[in-house]
């Protein structure tokens, strides 16, 4: 690929990206002042590492002379006082409502005089997430003299823009590897650019961000180069670790870990070579590694995101997961929701969404799955790796019964190394020009209803009182 | 840049162009309303409208073109039939400037939860920057003519919300107990069967608070309300200067109301809703309502400028900038024949 189509895109990435944070109002991420909350404790200079165990008496006697909310916090930062989170959440309530936030999120009340995030939510908080995106934010936040919940929103978009860009880049990478082809390549990147609700993260503080990045790292890691080293299997299995301590729905990642030990000792061309107990070593490590930390991370969670406590739980988490109301409502989410999701796009564009979505699917199953030479044995082992990646995070958020797609973000890299795909294999040629020419202008014309019509539309135009 | 790279097509620059532009158009071409009271789930409504004591909101018009205001109205009785009517008032001046009469089919839809009832008239071609008021009341005086209710949306965080109950209390000194779920509380609303308008007379709220189960000895707050207009069903407020630190605190609330009044509860006590809020929060109950002008491209780009700022051209050029590179670099890798 040449070096100015490399360049372009990561402009183009930047400058897209850029376009989403001067268009998002403050706050109007998802959750914002639940995550900039918890960073800002670390600004203060609180570690968020050490979550207090407590017991349930002790438990039950911290709620009777507190709230849901300050006990939560005060495991994990148990030197901040009751006095000193009140002020931190008047801070932020008192920005939002500077901000217009209830003229803009439909189910807000106004918060004017407003002094506690209950006012908004009661007993909602981000301090039950793990700790990396925070610990990260935090120091960032401290390192620059950050001091206002407002700076701490605006450095955390800076680094969510960041990320966007490094996603785009790590595709890229990927791409190459995967491809020969510069045409699926650049497919696969514009498809990240310009997919709106990925974009859109580029502009909010929220732990998936990070969690994205770090998966892509992993799928990145895994693919980028051939062969078996002790030192590739530990940076995949470090990344993982990371992405799962940066937020638990980066679960599927593991598995990723799994199957390039796997390929990498058993199924490459080079792996033949070896001793059948090297390559069983070389699985079985790795396998154990993941297996074991899975169970102690799985463990330690306050919840965990695919486990229910019971059996009972689970079932009624299944059952409501294959109904039709919850797969549209994660369709809609994934495809585009404004102002905290409280205003969708037109359900007639969603199905259409849903359609086109459906019909690229079965394309790129057909081509992945189906009896073809091309693409070669090792991509076409990469592009299942990305497929299941795919399917498994799709199976996580089922299983977790919380119709939300930005849960579905860890697995956007290998998305957009499938759609990619489309451009190449058994559609070379002419057909794969207009393969990209086409899903380009479409994904253009998406993403300039999505921001225009949609996001800019509800942030500014329709404007509570 | 490959020597073997094409230019685009005239129809991928077409669709190209075509692309862009859909965003924009849905931005400038899209039905908004120009002001909007929103309250969501409707929660308060103010009791039945009566023909001598109408409903009043004043509200401020950014566009031309003024022709409609939508009502949330429920109806709390069956209507058979009945009218209502909207009259638009200049509000500087007094002048009534138009009036609509709904009737029949556009109210039938307003049982259970309500609904928006539209109130359309000839458009007000110099609406723009002007501060209205509209008034909704029945047509038809007496019981005839009473059935529907507007909402009413108080400025503040809802804290305790005692659904209405099942029965009247007819006594004229009602008593409860509250414990405030937030701080800063500053307004309690009470259900009302019956709340008369008689000369002179007011509605008083007193809170005391309670520790311990024991009423201390100062009052906290005590308030006189006007009645502005006779409540039958509907939601009456009390506003007060706000509490900053009744978060978890339990008040006896005393009311002492004019004769026939009769509050509504259920069999622990009254129905009743918190509000919390500082003290710019008083004086903000406004009816649930929005209202639209005629299609104005000016006053869109001016709105979103006023709001967005710089911001919004700023984010244009960087979203045009990046979507045009993506362009080059399509059109480059989908022309070059070595790739083929």
């Amino acid at each position: 690929m040449e070096s100015n189509i490399r360049r372009g895109l990561f402009w183009a990435a930047l400058l897209h990206g850029l376009a989403y944070c001067l268009l998002l109002p403050a706050w109007m991420g998802e959750d914002e002042p639940w995550h900039v909350e918890y960073a800002s404790y670390v600004v203060d200079g609180h570690g968020p590492f050490g979550v207090e165990s407590v017991s349930k008496e002790k438990w039950e006697a911290d709620l009777a002379v507190a709230t849901y909310r300050q006990v939560q916090i005060q495991r994990r930062f148990p030197s901040i006082s009751a006095e000193a989170i009140e002020g931190r959440q008047a801070q932020i309530v008192s920005s939002m409502a500077r901000e217009s936030f209830s003229g803009r999120v439909d189910w807000a009340p106004p918060l004017e005089g407003a002094v506690e995030f209950d006012s908004l939510a009661p007993n909602f908080s981000a301090i039950h997430q793990p700790p990396l995106y925070y610990f990260l934010l935090g120091n960032l936040g401290r390192g620059l003299g950050l001091d206002t919940p407002r700076e701490i929103l605006f450095a955390g978009r800076a680094l969510s823009l960041v990320a966007f860009v490094i996603v785009a880049m790590l595709i890229l990478g990927i791409g190459r590897r995967v491809f020969p082809s510069d045409r699926a390549t650049v497919l696969a990147v514009l498809f990240a650019i310009l997919l709106p609700m990925h974009a859109r993260h580029s502009s909010v503080v929220n732990n998936d961000v990070l969690a994205k990045v770090l998966c892509a790292g992993v799928l990145f890691a895994s693919l980028y180069a051939t062969g078996y080293s002790w030192r590739r299997v530990g940076a995949v299995l470090v990344l993982s670790a990371l992405a799962l301590a940066a937020k638990p729905t980066a679960a599927a990642v593991a598995g990723v870990a799994v199957l390039f030990a796997v390929y990498s000792a058993w199924g490459s061309p080079l792996a033949s070579k070896q001793k059948t107990l090297t390559r069983a070593l070389r699985i079985g490590l790795p396998l154990l590694v993941v297996a074991s930390s899975a169970a102690l991370y799985l463990g330690s969670l306050d919840h965990g995101p695919v486990v229910s406590n019971t059996w009972h739980n689970f079932a009624d988490r299944l059952q409501g997961s294959f109904s039709p109301k919850f797969l549209l409502e994660l369709l809609g989410t994934s495809v585009g929701r404004f102002n905290w999701q409280s205003r969708p796009i037109s359900p007639a564009l969603v199905g259409l969404l849903g359609a086109g979505i459906g019909v690229l699917g079965v394309v790129i199953g057909k081509r992945l799955l189906g009896a073809t030479s091309e693409p070669g044995r090792g991509s076409r082992f990469l592009l299942r790796v990305c497929l299941l990646f795919s399917l498994a995070q799709l199976a996580l958020v089922v299983l977790r019964g919380v119709p939300i797609g930005r849960y579905l973000a860890p697995a956007l890299p290998a998305i957009a190394i499938l759609v990619g795909s489309l451009a190449w294999g058994e559609a070379r040629g002419h057909s794969s020009s207009r393969w990209v020419i086409g899903i380009f202008l479409v994904l253009v014309a998406f993403s300039s209803y999505f921001l225009w019509g949609g996001l800019v539309f509800n942030q500014y135009v329709v404007l509570g009182a | 840049m490959s020597s073997t790279s094409r230019l685009p097509s005239h129809a991928a620059k077409l669709g190209l162009l075509l692309a862009l532009a859909i965003g924009p158009a849905f931005l400038l071409l899209r039905p908004a309303p120009d002001t909007e009271i929103r309250d969501i789930p409707w929660r308060a409504h103010k009791g039945v409208l009566q023909a001598d004591f109408p409903a009043r909101q004043t509200f401020h018009c950014d566009s031309n073109g003024l022709r409609q205001i939508d009502v949330a109205l429920v109806a709390l009785t069956p209507s058979n039939g009945a009218e209502l009517e909207l009259v638009l008032w200049d509000e500087n001046t007094g002048v009534p400037l138009r009036s609509v009469r709904i009737h029949g089919g556009a109210l039938g839809q307003t049982g259970g939860g309500g609904a928006w009832v539209p109130f359309d008239f000839e458009p007000l071609e110099d609406s723009a920057d002007r501060t209205f008021a509209f008034t909704v009341a029945a047509v038809q005086p007496g019981a005839a003519g009473g059935h529907f209710s507007v909402f009413q949306r108080y400025r503040g965080q809802l804290g305790r919300h005692v659904l209405w109950g099942d029965r009247s209390l007819p006594v004229v000194r009602p008593k409860g107990q509250f414990q405030s779920p937030l701080g800063n509380l500053s307004a309690l609303a009470f259900a009302f069967a019956e709340l008369p308008l008689k000369e002179g007379a007011k509605a008083k709220l007193r809170l005391l608070e309670m520790v311990d189960g024991e009423l201390v000895d100062d009052v906290t707050v005590q308030v006189e309300s006007d009645i502005d207009l006779p409540v039958f069903s509907g939601w009456f407020f009390f506003e007060f200067e706000a509490i900053p630190d009744s978060r978890g605190k339990t008040y006896q609330i005393e009311l002492d109301l004019p004769e026939g009044s009769r509050v509504v509860g259920n069999e622990h006590g009254m129905s009743l809703m918190s509000f919390h809020g500082g003290a710019e929060a008083r004086g903000r109950v406004d009816l649930v309502f929005r209202s639209w002008a005629d299609r104005d491209l000016l006053a869109r780009i001016t709105r979103l400028h006023k709001r967005a700022g710089t911001r919004l051209w700023l984010g244009a050029a960087a979203w045009l900038t990046s979507i045009l590179l993506l362009a080059r670099i399509v059109f480059q890798t989908a022309g070059n024949k070595s790739e083929a």
